[in-house]
């Protein structure tokens, strides 16, 4: 222990000064993971929805997807759209790649997560809806659905931090996002360890807050329920 | 108002209901009775085609639907409903909306009718089921006999021609039986059109205008409460009422 490098551990002055570059790139990090989770949320209810129906025309496929997005890895999915989409003359922007790979990845999960919260609101709502005249949209949207989203906000939560740390995958598609602008600092400093503790703080903050949100949306679901 | 011809019901390889034929007159009150399993509640159900008759037809006011095994239209179900409501044994209350929420909330998204006239409206109906003091509380704060108050006073905002009621108080503390009835009474006394299927002897006889006995998916026999309860022609008839009115005594 006597070669410790004590001073390599945290360097204070260091994490102050790239401070405001790296928070810039947090603030990229928590757009694309905001973006990206709204796009898995509509995705993934549109997937759960083909996935629960009769027809097999929708729910194979449906379960097709969520069976290739779940098993692969989301950093061969953003391989393929940012390095491999241009072969067949589709180019995008690194962003547009990112924000298009993740949401279309993390819509599988959120597509289980949607479809498991409709199953276990009770057959009985769907009735009682039926011969009170409702349509299938109307009880979906007014019945079913602010039912499921009780259930399925702490699973969520976990995925949309999932999503957050999942960003950090795009630095390799050159989005400069948080952990690619980390990369940038050690580059120029090679204060490696200080740099990605810094960012690791940061990522644990972000999802701190997503914790807190999560506290406060699950009191109002839950503000009809008393047991 | 609403007549079934030769109505058939089979789960897979069961069958539930075997050829049922009832009319049923507009004001009139009908209770089945009869052991489970006969095929009352199935019965009940494909009145408003929540269940699919095998076969058979079906007809209220003026739609008539016949039954060939296939599931009905989005069309002929809605036309068929628009004349009916229900009521569960287990109420199905929307629980994530207050009394008066779960009142108006049909009227205002199908019918697309003015709020605070439905406001109205839905207050006078709890004030009937005697509710009103409830209305702002969510369901899960209210008693099993005031939830299925509330559905009732729920389905009756659409005003239906018929109502449907599936053991209306077969999920009830015993306390709380008499409540609900009162309120179904009060409404057969209304001239409200009902078909009740129940367990509840003394009940359907004060109340019907009718009782159909069903059996194995039969109707055993029907005929005025009177002659039913207290001279029932048919010796399956006779069983079933022997074993309830002896359960009670």
């Amino acid at each position: 222990m006597a070669d410790f490098k004590w001073k390599y551990l945290f360097n204070v002055e260091i994490a102050i000064d790239s401070l405001p570059f790296i928070l810039e790139g947090a603030w990229q990090t928590i757009l694309i993971a905001l973006v990206s989770l709204v796009f898995a949320l509509i995705l993934g209810l549109f997937v759960a929805l083909a996935r629960m129906n009769r027809f097999i025309g929708l729910s194979l496929p449906a379960r097709l997807f969520i069976s290739f997005m779940r098993g692969t890895p989301l950093l061969v999915m953003l391989f393929i759209l940012y390095f491999g989409f241009p072969m067949i003359g589709i180019e995008m922007q690194p962003l547009t790649a990112a924000i298009i790979g993740i949401s279309i990845h993390f819509s599988a999960y959120t597509a289980e997560i949607i479809r498991s919260a409709i199953s276990s609101v009770s057959k009985g709502q769907w009735e009682a809806a039926e011969t009170l005249r409702m349509s299938y949209w109307q009880t979906m949207t007014r019945i079913i659905l602010p039912q499921a989203t009780r259930i399925a906000l702490p699973p969520l939560s976990s995925t949309f931090m999932d999503i957050i740390k999942g960003t950090s995958l795009a630095m390799v598609i050159t989005v400069s996002e948080m952990f690619y602008r980390a990369k940038v600092v050690v580059g120029q400093t090679y204060e490696s360890l200080t740099l990605y503790i810094l960012v690791a703080l940061i990522y644990w903050s972000i999802c701190i807050l997503v914790t807190l949100l999560q506290d406060y949306l699950e009191k109002k679901a839950n503000r009809y329920v008393t047991a | 108002m609403i007549k079934v011809e030769n109505l058939s019901k089979q789960f897979k390889q069961v069958e539930v209901l075997k050829s049922i034929s009832l009319e049923i007159k507009k004001g009139e009150v009908v209770s089945i009775i009869g052991p489970s399993g006969s095929g009352k509640t199935t019965l009940l159900r494909c009145l408003n085609l929540l269940e699919t008759p095998s076969g058979g037809s079906l007809q209220i006011n003026n739609v008539h639907v016949s039954f060939t095994g296939k599931t009905p239209s989005k069309k002929q179900k809605v036309d068929v409903r628009q004349f009916s409501g229900m009521v569960f044994q287990h109420f199905h209350l929307f629980p994530h909306k207050t009394v008066i929420d779960n009142i108006i909330e049909a009227p205002l998204v199908v019918q697309k009718r003015n709020k605070q006239e439905l406001v109205r409206e839905a207050e006078g109906l709890l004030e009937k089921v005697g509710l009103l003091e409830h209305k702002n509380q969510f369901p899960e704060q209210l008693s099993g006999g005031q939830k299925q108050r509330a559905a009732i006073a729920r389905i009756l905002a659409l005003k239906p021609d018929l109502l449907l009621f599936d053991e209306p108080t077969s999920a009830l503390d015993p306390e709380l039986v008499g409540e609900v009835l009162t309120v179904i009474q009060e409404l057969a006394l209304e001239g409200q059109t009902m078909v009740i299927v129940t367990h509840e002897m003394d009940f359907a006889r004060e109340v019907s205008d009718r009782v159909v006995f069903i059996a194995d998916g039969h109707i055993v026999e029907q005929g005025k409460p009177e002659d039913i309860f207290t001279a029932p022609r048919e010796e399956r008839t006779k069983k079933f009422l022997q074993k309830v009115l002896l359960k009670r005594a």
